[in-house]
């Protein structure tokens, strides 16, 4: 990890609202990551407890750390946490979940919802 | 001064994420959520069904499934058709074959028996006899999680012969392969085989030579698992005949893929007396491995003797690995990545047929349910064929 980046990071203004949260998680993960690197169960439960608490939104602003960090251990991990978080959800939730609105034209995105009806079953409600 | 509007969609939050790092996310979804969120909008639509996103998306699931230490998986489908005539594959975990889940055959293959003729990122190559004559072959292309395949064209020669089937995927190219043998045994004068290459980038079949040492190929080995692709070529046993002595011997056969180039290895030492109709090739942890069925001497018994390649293409370094007793009449379906052993006994005493799996490593044996022979190849999820030309969606 580069630690003038880091310092960068730290020093400016625009993130002291997020430094405390990435402090505690962000931080600590590359000597954790070594520590336990042979052993993926124990990474993956890890993993668990440090993002239990830890609302999919976010994590959003864990992944743009992560990558105003260039620390792509950790942009990796946060990002297939997230995508575990929202594979089993409506598309309505992950357009709000990113922050996008359909532009499809009318009728478009029916006919697609249509052919792909088979993967839209079993999905969670909102 | 006009006061420029930007299009919501352009419009960023402070805490939007870019748009790599939405694929970095997209990439690592299973292959249902993936075609689900192709409704969310049109850049998502687009970006899902690149190749990028695509082999992106095949190298995420293989880094996962090396850094795991879980094995792979595989499916299996049973040759004939039950009472409704609709097959129904089975996903399983390659070292126990422990069911998953089960992925119904969409397609109407007029008779059986059908085969899986070969399995590449996810991508399913299945033939079936089509008709009562048995030179009408149909072949599929198809990837069970994204529910898309493709039937491929006939071939460009006439009558077709016996046929042998592969299938492999070309990674230089990034492309899919079939080649197909056609041979004809019972005719006089003798008739050369007949051997075409499809490609799925050019959507058609062509006609492919083989120059070789030998004078002929007598016959190919009619093998009940997938041509395994190892080193980047299809093998399979055929029996040659070579020299002015007319000298009959089995050798293995070899397609490089890329290069559409022959070639034949040796089979192991002390594996000839062995050659028989349960002979199979198949890949072991990435290697070429032999298996054949012979006596024991110690103990008379029947018992499968497995030899793999340890360095590829040096003929010294055929290892005999694993030996398997086994019960008599005992048959090799499949022999699995990671080294199950699947094999059907026909008791001919209370005419029970049972299907043992071997764990050819520590030799534990237990029964597996299916009711009747499958054909068996490894399998994983993948979007491969999403950007596919000429794909039917079911």
């Amino acid at each position: 990890m580069k630690f003038c980046t880091v310092k960068q990071y730290f020093d400016d203004e625009n993130n002291n609202n997020v430094t405390n949260g990435i402090a505690t998680t962000v931080i600590p993960l590359p000597n954790k990551h070594l520590k336990i690197k042979a052993n993926n169960k124990e990474m993956e439960q890890y993993e668990q407890e440090l993002l239990r608490n830890v609302m999919p939104q976010e994590l959003t602003k864990l992944i743009l750390a992560a990558n105003y960090l260039n620390f792509k251990e950790a942009l990796d991990f946060f990002c297939r946490t997230v995508a575990n978080a929202i594979q089993n959800k409506s598309v309505d939730y992950v357009r709000k979940f990113f922050g996008l609105e359909s532009d499809f034209e009318p009728g478009e995105e029916e006919k697609l919802c249509k052919e792909f009806a088979w993967s839209f079953e079993g999905v969670d409600e909102d | 001064m006009s006061q420029t509007r930007e299009a919501p969609i352009l419009r960023r939050r402070k805490n939007d994420l870019p748009h790599d790092i939405v694929l970095n996310i997209l990439t690592r979804l299973p292959a249902k959520s993936v075609i689900r969120f192709r409704c969310v909008c049109k850049t998502w639509d687009s970006s899902i069904t690149t190749p990028y996103f695509i082999s992106t998306h095949l190298n995420n699931l293989a880094h996962d499934h090396d850094n795991g230490d879980g094995d792979g998986y595989i499916i299996h489908m049973p040759w004939e058709s039950n009472a409704s005539n609709r097959a129904v594959c089975t996903v399983a975990f390659d070292r126990t074959f422990d069911r998953i889940s089960e992925i119904e055959v969409l397609f109407d293959f007029p008779s059986r028996p059908i085969q899986i003729v070969g399995s590449c990122n996810g991508l399913l190559c299945i033939s079936g006899t089509c008709g009562l004559d048995i030179s009408d072959y149909v072949i599929y292309l198809w990837n069970p999680s994204i529910r898309k395949f493709k039937r491929l064209p006939d071939s460009c020669f006439g009558k077709l012969g016996l046929v042998t089937l592969g299938f492999a995927y070309h990674s230089e190219k990034n492309d899919y392969k079939v080649l197909r043998i056609s041979s004809y045994p019972m005719v006089t004068p003798p008739m050369p085989d007949k051997i075409e290459v499809y490609t799925l980038s050019s959507d058609s079949w062509r006609r492919v030579g083989m120059s070789l040492r030998a004078n002929a190929m007598e016959f190919n080995y009619c093998s009940l698992l997938p041509f395994p692709l190892v080193s980047g070529a299809l093998h399979w046993i055929s029996r040659v005949v070579e020299g002015e002595e007319e000298r009959k011997s089995e050798v293995i056969m070899s397609f490089d893929v890329n290069s559409e180039e022959f070639r034949m290895l040796r089979i192991p030492d002390g594996a000839m007396s062995t050659m028989g109709f349960q002979t199979r090739l198949a890949s072991f942890k990435g290697k070429l491995a032999f298996l054949t069925c012979g006596q024991s001497e110690q103990s008379g018994g029947d018992q499968y003797s497995i030899w793999v390649m340890r360095e590829y293409g040096v003929l010294e370094s055929w290892n005999k690995l694993f030996v398997v007793p086994i019960e008599r009449f005992s048959v090799c379906i499949a022999f699995t990545m990671c080294g199950s052993l699947l094999t059907y006994c026909h008791e001919t005493n209370d005419r029970e047929q049972k299907f043992v799996l071997v764990d050819t490593e520590t030799l534990h044996e237990k029964d597996f349910d299916i009711q009747q022979p499958s054909s068996v190849a490894t399998f994983m999820e993948s979007l491969a064929l999403l950007d596919g030309a000429n794909m039917v969606s079911y």
